[in-house]
């Protein structure tokens, strides 16, 4: 620690050792205690440190009375879920409910459907589902090589007549 | 905070702790900031309200909780004021250490004797003419009690950067309170 960075940590932090970088501490607290011109030049920042020290300890409005904090904290929780509140609906998988509403709908548990019976359907419906799915999506048969030249060639003819020398109006006709 | 992110069955419990634990300073904190307590308590609503949608988002290894409580709400209040056309100064030197070096010099400062006797209500007003920049620095260190790193952390600044604005700032407050000390 030299004289300039001890008036430099001064001249940002304050003369309070407390508001000290802890890593520089220790020795700022030696190089003050060593050093008269240090202890002149903390002096000088210490007035403002009383002055900024002395709205702490006034009655100041920036400080909330027990009440007022008790208040906010109602609020807070309110608004977002409190320990008395439900789940956040994020925790909630939209799939899991709308299976819900399905079995709901299929064997509603007010008229008395067991828990088995329900089990069972929820956990058969995502098979129902995808088997179904699968039946639906399913590609037709692969066309063979000849099926796909023919194809080809039938196309080509559509739009050039060259090939098979016949006008658009018999083209349309035979069509 | 890990409970909160993770959004299990202690999640809401986890949240109220969390509360329990920093709705005081960051309550006096927005406070200082904003000057009307209205304002201000909506603003630590909505911090909260960001802790509890973002909490995801914390990541203990690069910052402290209150590093991150203070951050939320010290942008919030930032925006606030510019939503609210209040003028955010900006301190033009903000990134220039440099500075530093002409805080060494205290030949220029106000004669302490001038504010030796000033009311804590005229400490508080000189406070606020500050500008935006260095009234946080201040606010941070002094009365939120976080080190140098964290404040550095919470206005996006390196630690070099706070000192020159802490210094500044203490410059401008002293010369704030020599004025209205002269006025009395």
């Amino acid at each position: 620690m030299n004289a300039k960075t001890f008036r430099r940590m001064l001249s940002a932090y304050g003369a309070h050792s407390v508001n000290w970088p802890i890593d520089m501490r220790e020795e700022a607290e030696a190089f003050l205690n060593e050093h008269q011109e240090a202890q002149r030049w903390a002096l000088s920042e210490r007035f403002l440190d009383l002055a900024l020290t002395s709205i702490e300890q006034s009655a100041g409005t920036h400080s909330p009375t027990s009440a007022e904090l008790a208040h906010l904290r109602e609020n807070i929780l309110n608004h977002v879920p409190g320990p008395s509140g439900s789940k956040r609906p994020a925790t909630v998988q939209p799939v899991e409910a709308w299976i819900d509403q399905i079995v709901d709908w299929l064997w509603p548990q007010s008229l008395g459907f067991g828990p088995l019976l329900r089990s069972a359907t929820a956990a058969g419906l995502p098979v129902m589902i995808g088997a179904l799915l699968g039946a639906t999506m399913m590609p037709s048969a692969p066309m063979s090589v000849a099926d796909e030249e023919g194809e080809e060639i039938y196309l080509i003819a559509l739009v050039d007549d060259t090939y098979t020398g016949l006008a658009h109006d018999e083209m349309e006709n035979s069509l | 905070m890990q409970k909160v992110a993770d959004a299990g069955e202690e999640a809401p419990d986890a949240f109220a702790e969390i509360v329990d634990a920093f709705l005081a300073p960051l309550t006096r904190y927005c406070r200082r900031m904003m000057h009307q307590s209205t304002d201000a308590d909506d603003m630590v609503q909505e911090a909260f309200a960001k802790v509890w949608t973002d909490a995801g988002r914390f990541n203990a290894e690069s910052a402290r909780l209150s590093t991150w409580l203070h951050q939320i709400a010290h942008n919030l209040c930032v925006d606030h004021f510019r939503k609210h056309n209040r003028m955010v100064e900006e301190d033009p030197t903000d990134q220039d250490s440099r500075i530093n070096d002409r805080a060494d010099s205290q030949d220029d400062a106000p004669d302490h004797r001038l504010f030796a006797e000033v009311t804590s209500d005229q400490v508080r007003q000189a406070l606020d003419d500050l500008p935006e920049r260095q009234r946080s620095a201040l606010l941070l260190c002094y009365y939120q009690g976080l080190s140098n790193r964290d404040t550095a952390a919470v206005l996006d600044l390196t630690v070099a950067a706070l000192e020159s604005l802490l210094a500044r700032a203490r410059r401008a407050l002293k010369q704030n309170l020599a004025d209205s000390s002269i006025r009395v």
